[in-house]
C-alpha cells in the first residue's frame, strides 16, 4: 500500500493553516515593501548629482533589492520575537510528550560521512546512541554510517572506529556502517541509496551531518510528532552550535543561540508546513520522501548543471509539490551542530553553499513547485548573490561620487531653462536613511538579546545582563569588520560559478588548528589590496565619502590579522575564560554535548590507515571481511600495483593507488603474507612490521 | 590421524615468525600454543608442503579465531529494492508559473473516497 498525504488522516491541531499562512505571506509582503519604497525615494534624492541617469537607476534598483532583503529579515525576527515573547504559537507542531511510540515507527538514523575525522564522527555517534539508549526507547531506532570516504587513511580509520564502537556499545546488527564504492550524486545520492536498499524497513529516518549531535529524547520526541501529525513529511528540528572553541567559531555559537530561535520562530509564523529543510538533524518520513524526493540531474556541466548540490531546500520543495508538509519544530531543544572553525574554512563551505544555490535558480520554473519554495530558491540563492549586488552598491557609488567630483555641479541642465540648478545638501537624509538600515540591520540582534535577558533562566545561562550586551556588542563589531571580507569572497564566488568553474568536494576542516600568517595572506592578500586601493581612491575624491566608506575599508584592509586571530583556539580560551560569548550550557553541557567531547580510547594497532589495513592482522581482516571478496581467493585486480607495493614500499603509493590496494583483497593478502613471512625484512620493515626477535625454543 | 612431527623441527626463524605474528594479534598468550600445534598438525597432514606454508596457515587460523571471537560486525540488514522516484523538473512557460495551481501531483488529485478504497487495497 502507498501511503499519500491526500489519504493520512486530517490533523485537526493545526487547523486550516494554509488559508492563515496566504494571510500572513501577504502581510509579510507588504512590510518588506512598506520600508523599501520610502528608502528608495529618500536614496533617490541623496545620490550625488542630477546626471548619469543609468548609472543612478541601476543603483537604486540594487539598493530596492538589498534593502527589500533586510527588511525580509528584520520582520522575520519581529514575528520570531513576538512569537517567543509571548509563548504563544498555535502552529507550533506538538505531540503528547507521555504518548508511547507505536512499534512500527521504526527510525534510521542516518549519518553520511565523507573524508570526515573518524574519531570524532563516532564520538558524536557514541554519545547519540547513549542518549538514545538512556530513554529506555533505543530499539526502535538503527544508525547507518553511510560511507563516501575516498581518502584511504580515513576509511580504514573509519572501518576500525565503527568496528570499535559497535564491540563497546553491545551494538551490533544495530550500528550499521557501508561504504559506497561509487559516489554518486553525493550526499543526496548517498541518502538516496540507502532508501533504495533499506528504506523500506522504517517509516522515518533521521538525517544527521558528520557533526550532527541528536539527544535521545529529542530523537523521541521527533518520532512522536511525526506519528501525531500524519501529513508532515519533513519535521525540521533546529541544530544549535555546540563545541565552539575559535573566536570566530564562539561568536557564531553566541549570536546563533541569542538569535537563532528568534528567527526560526519567525520563519514558521510565514512558512508554516511550506518549511525548507537544512539537510540535517531532521526526521523524514520515508515512503513519501522515496516517492518524490528523487533528484535528477540538471542538464549541462557543472557548476550550474549536473548533481545539484544544495539538495536540501530542493528535497523539501519536492515533498511540498507530493503534497505534504515541511515544518520547523523550533521550540525543540537537544539537536546540535558544529561551525567551522576558522573564517577560511566557513568561506570554503560557502563556496560549495553558492554553487548549490545559484543552481537553484535553474529550478525556478521547474513545474510543480510551491510558489514559496520558488521564494526559497531565490533567497538561497540572494545569500550570496546579495554580495555581489553590493559590492556592485559600493562601486557604482564609488563611480558616481567620483564623476561628481570630477564634473562639478552642474548649474545649467540641457535644456533646463533660465534658472540654475543649486546644489542642496542632503546631509540629515542621508543620515535618516543610514540610520534606517543600520536599525534594519541590527535591531533583530538587539531583541535576541532582550530576548535573552527577558527570562532569568537563560539571563543566568548567559553570564547576565552585562556579558550579553557585551557578547552582543562585540559581535556586532567582528560581524560589521567580517561583512566586507564575506562580500568580497561570495563575489568572487558568484562569478566563479556563473563563469563555469565547479567545486571540489572535498571533506570539511572541523577541527581547530587556525589559520597560519603565511595562509592567510595567501587567501586575503587580494582584499587587502583592494581595500587599500579602493580606500586610497576614495580619499582622494570626497574625503567625506571616504568616512562613510571607512567600516567596509577597515575590515578588507584588516583581513588578514582578523582571519588569523579569528581562527585561535588559544584566544576563544581567553574568550571564554572573561565569559565572553558565554551560552546556555557552555558551564554545563547537556549529558550528549559531554559525551560527545569524550573521543574513545584507539585500539592499539600496527601502524594506522592504509598500512594498518596492510599490516595489523586485525585491522586486515575486518577491512577484508567488508570487501567483495573477504579470503582474497579472486584473482588480484592490480597486481603491477601490488609488486610495485612491496617491491618500493608504501611511499612509492599515491593515494589513487592506496586506494585501488584498498580495494583488492587478493593483493592485500598476497602483501599481508610476504610482511609477516620474515623473507625480506627490509622490505618488511618499510612496511612498520616489528623486528624478528628469535625464541628460544617452542614452548 | 596426523602427527605433528614437523612442530619438533621447526627452525627458530620459523618460530620466530610465527610468534612474532601471533603478538601482533589481538589472540590471547594462552591461545598461541594451541594454534600453533593446530599449524603443526596441518602441516603434518600435508607434508609435501614446505616452512613456507606455516605463515599462511597460521594466518588462516588466526582470521578463523578472530571471526569466532570477535566476529566484524558486517551484517547489513535485507536489501529490499525500492525506487526512488521522482518528477520532471521540467521547466515552464513562465505564464505557467503565474496560474500554479494546488502543489502536489497524482496524490493530491484523488479524492478522499479513491485515497480510502486504494488505502484498503
Amino acid at each position: 500500500m502507498r501511503q499519500t498525504a491526500s489519504s493520512a488522516p486530517h490533523d485537526a491541531t493545526l487547523g486550516d493553516w494554509r488559508r492563515v499562512a496566504r494571510w500572513r505571506r501577504v502581510f509579510l509582503t507588504l512590510l518588506v515593501a512598506a520600508p523599501t519604497f520610502p528608502a528608495a525615494y529618500v536614496m533617490a534624492r541623496v545620490l550625488p548629482g542630477p546626471q548619469e541617469f543609468f548609472l543612478r537607476l541601476s543603483l537604486l534598483a540594487i539598493f530596492m533589492i538589498l534593502f527589500a532583503w533586510i527588511a525580509m529579515g528584520f520582520w522575520t525576527a519581529i514575528f520570531g520575537f513576538i512569537a517567543l515573547l509571548t509563548g504563544r504559537d498555535r502552529f507550533l507542531v506538538r505531540a503528547d510528550p507521555a504518548q508511547p511510540l507505536s512499534r512500527e515507527a521504526r527510525t534510521a538514523l542516518l549519518m553520511p560521512v565523507c573524508n570526515e575525522d573518524p574519531q570524532r564522527v563516532f564520538a558524536r555517534l557514541r554519545a547519540t546512541w547513549l542518549s538514545l539508549q538512556a530513554t529506555g526507547q533505543g530499539e526502535q531506532f538503527a544508525f547507518f554510517v553511510l560511507s563516501d570516504t575516498r581518502e584511504p587513511d580515513v576509511l580504514v580509520e573509519e572501518e576500525r572506529a565503527w568496528a570499535q564502537a559497535v564491540r563497546e556499545l553491545g551494538a551490533e546488527g544495530r550500528i550499521h556502517y557501508r561504504r559506497r564504492r561509487v559516489n554518486l550524486k553525493r550526499k543526496s545520492g548517498n541518502v538516496a541509496d540507502f532508501c533504495r536498499r533499506w528504506g523500506r524497513d522504517y517509516r522515518y529516518m533521521v538525517v544527521l551531518d558528520a557533526d550532527s549531535l541528536m539527544d535521545g529524547d529529542t530523537l523521541i520526541q521527533l518520532v512522536r510528532r511525526m506519528e501525531a501529525h500524519p501529513r508532515i513529511g519533513i519535521l525540521q528540528a533546529i541544530p544549535l552550535i555546540v563545541n565552539a572553541t575559535t573566536p570566530l567559531a564562539r561568536m557564531q555559537q553566541f549570536v546563533q543561540r541569542l538569535c537563532g530561535p528568534m528567527f526560526t520562530a519567525g520563519l514558521n509564523f510565514w512558512m508554516m508546513g511550506h518549511a525548507t529543510y537544512w539537510g540535517h538533524n531532521a526526521i523524514i518520513r520515508v515512503a513519501p520522501f522515496m516517492a518524490h524526493c528523487g533528484l535528477p540531474r540538471l542538464p549541462g556541466a557543472p557548476p550550474l548543471g549536473g548533481d545539484i548540490l544544495s539538495h536540501d531546500f530542493v528535497e523539501a520543495a519536492c515533498m511540498v509539490r507530493g503534497g505534504w508538509e515541511v515544518w520547523l519544530a523550533y521550540d525543540l531543544q537537544g539537536s546540535y551542530e558544529e561551525t567551522p572553525p576558522t573564517l577560511l574554512d566557513e568561506l570554503q563551505r560557502d563556496r560549495r553553499w553558492c554553487q548549490g544555490n545559484l543552481q537553484h535558480l535553474r529550478l525556478l520554473r521547474a513545474s510543480g513547485f510551491h510558489p514559496l519554495h520558488r521564494g526559497m530558491f531565490f533567497h538561497g540563492a540572494m545569500g550570496y548573490v546579495s554580495a555581489l549586488f553590493w559590492f556592485a552598491f559600493l562601486f557604482l557609488g564609488t563611480v558616481l561620487t567620483a564623476v561628481a567630483a570630477f564634473t562639478g555641479h552642474q548649474y545649467f541642465t540641457p535644456g533646463g531653462g533660465l534658472f540654475p540648478v543649486w546644489p542642496v545638501a542632503r546631509t540629515s537624509e542621508a543620515i535618516t536613511l543610514m540610520i534606517a538600515t543600520l536599525v534594519m540591520l541590527f535591531l533583530p540582534k538587539t531583541l535576541g538579546a532582550v530576548l535573552a535577558i527577558s527570562r532569568r533562566s537563560t539571563r543566568e545561562a548567559f553570564g547576565g545582563a552585562r556579558r550579553v550586551f557585551a557578547g552582543l556588542l562585540a559581535e556586532l563589531g567582528g560581524s560589521v569588520l567580517m561583512a566586507p571580507i564575506r562580500m568580497v569572497f561570495h563575489t568572487r564566488f558568484v562569478l566563479y560559478t556563473l563563469f563555469g568553474q565547479s567545486v571540489r568536494w572535498a571533506g570539511q576542516n572541523r577541527g581547530d588548528e587556525g589559520t597560519s600568517w603565511g595562509t592567510a595572506l595567501r587567501h586575503h592578500g587580494f582584499g587587502t589590496l583592494l581595500g587599500l586601493t579602493w580606500a586610497g581612491v576614495a580619499w582622494a575624491v570626497e574625503p567625506v565619502f571616504f568616512l562613510w566608506l571607512s567600516p567596509v575599508m577597515a575590515g578588507l584592509v584588516l583581513s588578514i590579522p582578523i582571519s588569523v586571530y579569528s581562527s585561535r583556539a588559544s584566544l576563544g580560551s581567553w574568550l571564554r575564560r572573561r565569559g565572553l560569548f558565554q551560552v546556555p550550557g557552555e558551564l554545563e553541557p547537556p549529558a550528549v554535548v559531554r559525551a560527545s567531547r569524550e573521543e574513545p580510547r584507539i585500539e592499539p594497532a600496527v601502524g594506522s590507515g592504509f598500512l594498518a589495513a596492510v599490516v595489523d592482522p586485525q585491522v586486515h581482516f575486518l577491512h577484508l571481511s567488508l570487501l567483495r571478496d573477504p579470503h582474497g581467493t579472486r584473482r588480484p585486480r592490480r597486481p603491477d600495483l601490488r609488486d610495485r607495493a612491496w617491491e618500493q614500499g608504501p611511499a612509492a603509493l599515491n593515494a589513487n593507488e592506496r586506494r585501488l590496494l584498498l580495494g583488492d583483497s587478493a593483493s592485500l593478502s598476497w602483501l599481508h603474507r610476504h610482511i609477516w613471512s620474515g623473507a625480506e625484512p627490509e622490505r618488511a620493515a618499510a612496511w612498520g612490521a616489528p623486528p624478528l626477535n628469535m625464541p628460544a625454543a617452542v614452548a | 590421524m596426523s602427527e605433528p612431527l614437523r612442530f619438533e623441527h621447526w627452525s627458530p626463524t620459523l618460530e620466530a615468525v610465527l610468534r612474532r605474528y601471533l603478538t601482533a594479534t589481538s589472540v590471547p598468550v594462552s591461545e598461541h600454543a594451541a594454534l600453533l600445534i593446530g599449524v603443526a598438525l596441518a602441516l603434518g597432514s600435508q607434508s609435501a608442503r614446505g616452512d613456507e606454508a606455516a605463515l599462511p596457515l597460521l594466518i588462516q587460523a588466526v582470521q578463523g579465531w578472530l571471526a569466532a571471537h570477535h566476529r566484524a560486525p558486517i551484517d547489513m540488514p535485507a536489501i529490499h529494492r525500492g525506487a526512488m522516484l521522482s518528477r520532471s523538473l521540467k521547466p515552464l512557460p513562465w505564464g505557467a508559473l503565474l496560474r500554479h495551481a494546488t502543489p502536489g501531483g497524482d496524490d493530491t488529485t484523488a479524492t478522499a473516497a479513491e485515497a480510502t478504497i486504494r488505502d484498503r487495497s
